[in-house]
């Protein structure tokens, strides 16, 4: 085992519900309301499915190779060399939903906040921190996603609560104006954040009461199915067609909040969200990507592969998107797509060759 | 520019240097190897980008492969 550190199932759960919230709640609203209008609150309830059944999968693969990660039962149920193209394919993807990542959070924040800030700056200080917390292990991890869970959705809620008052139930109407069509558009959309769940194979080795897991990531599901279908909701119902105009319309919302006539431009929350959350489910996806990349390379450890690979995500995060409007463009159109087939179809396709080689799934029991 | 290949230079530096000091604890030959491998990938990538800013990458070769599938699924607004 590369890390000796144990989380729990609870843990688990708030680091993959940390992992979608703030993009989710910032940037899907937007898209779903361009494919379906009126009807975008039905599609994380629809989209939804691609999450439960993800958990399901990579809990029943754990069953199937227990205490190992996809890296490695990829080996064992491809065989030695397509295992390991297959499993680089996805360690080149998770390295580009990195870079991906740390590019929009600093593209939010140097267009929203810190305007005359170098984004290099705001991608290194990040990775820093990144880098001081994987290199820590699993538990810090872990303990960090519990610990930020409470306060982050403690945030969303205050920013949430206030604009109650503002909501038109009108502007849900008319529902399904252009039919079924522009909602499953939505949907395609909207769930290209539920596969993410596919990063709990790298954690589950580490689970102590790994038993649980499953439950937990399908709780984990339903708090992201609430949040986000809250959130359109609530965009829907107060800008209506305004929507549209705005990249980023949850935080527009909360430029209108006022609570007892003093508090004003709490978008400054949104922010704390935004660096909050994006920390967490950097350090998940990282940690994610260097001890795949260890376990690839069979290292005996990680940690020290932890600062290189920093250093070429940041590298990666300028190359792959060259500038803000690819940033904006592909996250619209092309993202869900290459996300989904990464971590959507490689897992279903080691599920099937899995159980096509008659393999048993053990009954996964409480770890010391 | 000129500041912003400082940036880039200022973070390259500090990048080194650490990278010297981890090297030092390293016995392992294989994650030495490694360990090179992707330090090397990382600044061979940095150089490239302050080169040529407009470097196609990974996101745009993606897009052009999905852009016929895009298309057919959503709608442009």
């Amino acid at each position: 085992m590369l890390d000796k550190g144990k989380i729990t199932s609870a843990q688990l759960a708030c680091m993959m519900f940390l992992t979608l919230l703030a993009t989710g709640i910032l940037t899907s609203s937007h898209g779903a309301y361009i494919q379906s209008k009126s009807d975008m609150w039905m599609t994380p309830i629809i989209g939804s499915v691609s999450g439960f059944a993800i958990v399901f999968i990579v809990v029943y693969l754990h069953r199937l190779y227990p205490g190992k990660t996809l890296i490695q039962y990829s080996e064992d149920i491809l065989g030695k060399f397509t295992g390991k193209i297959v499993s680089l394919i996805f360690l080149l993807f998770s390295l580009q939903l990195n870079a991906n990542l740390l590019r929009q959070f600093s593209e939010f924040l140097a267009l929203s906040f810190l305007r005359q800030t170098p984004l290099i700056v705001l991608i290194s200080t990040l990775m820093i921190l990144c880098v001081c917390a994987v290199r820590s292990g699993v538990e810090i991890i872990g303990r960090s996603a519990l610990l930020l869970t409470p306060l982050i959705v403690l945030i969303v809620l205050i920013l949430i609560f206030p604009l109650l008052g503002e909501v038109e139930i009108d502007r849900m109407l008319p529902a399904f104006e252009n039919g079924f069509l522009p909602v499953l558009r939505g949907v395609v959309f909207v769930q290209a954040w539920f596969p993410t769940y596919v990063y709990m194979t790298f954690f589950l080795p580490f689970v102590s009461d790994v038993h649980k897991a499953q439950r937990w990531g399908f709780i984990s599901v339903l708090w992201t199915i609430a949040i986000y279908t809250g959130t359109l909701l609530l965009v829907l119902t107060i800008l209506g067609d305004a929507t549209k105009l705005y990249p980023y319309p949850f935080m527009q919302l909360t430029r209108y909040v006022i609570i007892f006539d003093f508090f004003q431009h709490l978008d400054a929350l949104i922010m704390l969200l935004w660096v909050l959350d994006v920390f967490v489910r950097s350090i998940t996806t990282f940690y994610a990507v260097v001890l795949g990349f260890a376990q690839w390379f069979r290292l005996p450890n990680y940690k020290p592969l932890v600062l290189p690979i920093g250093v070429l995500i940041v590298a990666w995060s300028f190359w792959s998107v060259p500038n803000t409007m690819t940033v904006n463009v592909t996250l619209q159109r092309y993202v869900v797509f290459y996300y989904f087939f990464a971590h959507m179809m490689i897992p279903i396709l080691l599920l099937v060759v899995a159980l096509l080689r008659g393999r048993k799934p053990v009954l996964l029991k409480q770890q010391k | 520019m000129n500041g912003s290949i400082l940036n880039y230079v200022g973070v390259a530096i500090i990048a080194v240097i650490i990278a010297l000091i981890d090297l030092r604890k390293l016995t392992h030959v294989r994650t030495i190897i490694v360990y090179i491998i992707f330090y090397l990938a990382g600044f061979t990538l940095a150089i490239m980008i302050m080169w040529n800013r407009n470097l196609p990458g990974p996101t745009l070769w993606l897009s052009s492969l999905i852009e016929p599938i895009s298309n057919i699924v959503f709608t442009k607004d």
